[in-house]
């Protein structure tokens, strides 16, 4: 499969927002994307979940919704190559410019901070007394999603005049950010996020622990508490980083967090198993490939204009 | 073995709830190494991966070749 892969040029996204919205790429998708017939029921708003193969000028080539179906997944694409190669060149490829036309798609990758500090935060169930009965998958389950602060925003998890041994508070706006959009239980699916009302707690705090050729490095400790509904979340923080003075910009960046989840949401698969129960957040510094730039689930939160 | 290495190292946590009030320096590294993914979980991100089905078509139409997108609920890179 991963010989005939490097015949497709592979993406992903995500499916709301192009059955819901107007920009071309989304009228591109939805202009093709029934033609295998709908993968999830019928219906207009039903989900699009899926995987489809198309040409770039927008003709349609298959689809399936079989992802844990290797062979099934091999007869599509190797389906869609043979229709493709048959396919006359003016037909398969589009006759403007998808460059030009990218100018027009407003998404929230656009946002996307360079110059800033962008975590990935990773998020699994830890171990319990008592394992509770459920599918091998829900027990092997992590996610991971992504936090992003502007350059000074950053800058707002150091004090203004580091010394060693200084203790600091973290800004609680940033902590809170952390805790609403990222210390969700998604380990299993699609969660919400909680409210502001719902933080009870969210506190980190710095200690300098050492400066040492540009270097200045950071130990972080807090605690984070929401309650929303029947659902809950109850951390503990610990955290380790490095600030590079001469990069100005963080080389190391890292906190985790363990505690109590209680409570499920529409999607996130908590439906035998509500807790409360351990789990454990790890946010890092997210690297410089494509997967490590999509938007946070919950930009749309940010308040960023 | 490969695997069952990292299994081994994680065997400890098995036998130990984690409450709010477990995390410690002294066990820190052990929680946080249990929740980062082992490598075989993220052997995906090796595939040369475009963002969003559009990077797809720009990148589809210089190399002459299909689009192949994985659309799901909550965008897959982030699994949610």
């Amino acid at each position: 499969m991963q010989k005939l892969l490097k015949e497709f040029v592979p993406c992903a996204d995500e499916v709301w927002r192009l059955q819901n919205r107007q920009d071309p790429d989304c009228k591109f998708f939805m202009s093709w994307c029934d033609e295998g017939g709908q993968l999830n029921g019928d219906g207009e708003q039903t989900t699009r979940q899926g995987t489809y193969i198309v040409t770039p000028s927008g003709k349609f080539l298959g689809s399936n919704n079989e992802n844990n179906n290797p062979p099934r997944m091999l007869q599509l694409m190797r389906k869609a190559l043979d229709d493709y190669k048959k396919l006359d060149k003016k037909v398969r490829l589009r006759s403007d410019d998808p460059k030009e036309i990218a100018k027009q798609i407003n998404r929230g990758e656009s946002q996307y901070p360079a110059d800033g500090l962008v975590l990935r935060c990773h998020s699994r169930d830890l171990p319990r007394e008592k394992p509770v009965a459920a599918e091998e998958w829900a027990q092997k389950a992590l996610n991971v999603d992504y936090c992003w602060f502007k350059k000074e925003e950053a800058l707002r998890f150091m004090p203004k005049e580091p010394v060693k041994k200084l203790e600091f508070d973290v800004p609680q706006e940033l902590v809170t950010r952390m805790a609403r959009f990222n210390m969700v239980d998604n380990v299993r699916g699609q969660t919400e996020s909680y409210s502001a009302e719902a933080v009870k707690e969210a506190t980190l705090k710095g200690t300098i622990k050492d400066i040492k050729k540009g270097i200045i490095y950071v130990t972080f400790k807090g605690a984070v508490k929401m309650e929303q509904g029947t659902r809950s979340m109850n951390l503990q923080l610990l955290g380790e980083a490095e600030w590079d003075a001469k990069k100005n910009a963080w080389g190391k960046f890292e906190i985790v967090c363990a505690g109590t989840r209680a409570g499920r949401t529409q999607f996130n698969f908590r439906e035998r198993d509500e807790g409360p129960a351990p789990i454990g957040f790890v946010f890092v510094i997210a690297g410089d490939t494509p997967p490590d730039k999509i938007a946070p689930a919950f930009l749309w939160q940010y308040g960023w204009r | 073995m490969r695997r069952l290495i990292p299994a081994l190292l994680l065997m400890p946590l098995l036998f130990c709830a984690v409450s709010a009030e477990d995390l410690t320096e002294k066990n820190y590294k052990q929680i946080r190494d249990s929740i980062l993914p082992q490598p075989e979980e993220v052997e995906w991100r090796a595939i040369g991966w475009r963002n969003t089905l559009w990077d797809g078509v720009i990148d589809a139409q210089k190399e002459d070749k299909p689009v192949l997108l994985y659309a799901m609920n909550g965008h897959p890179f982030g699994c949610v």
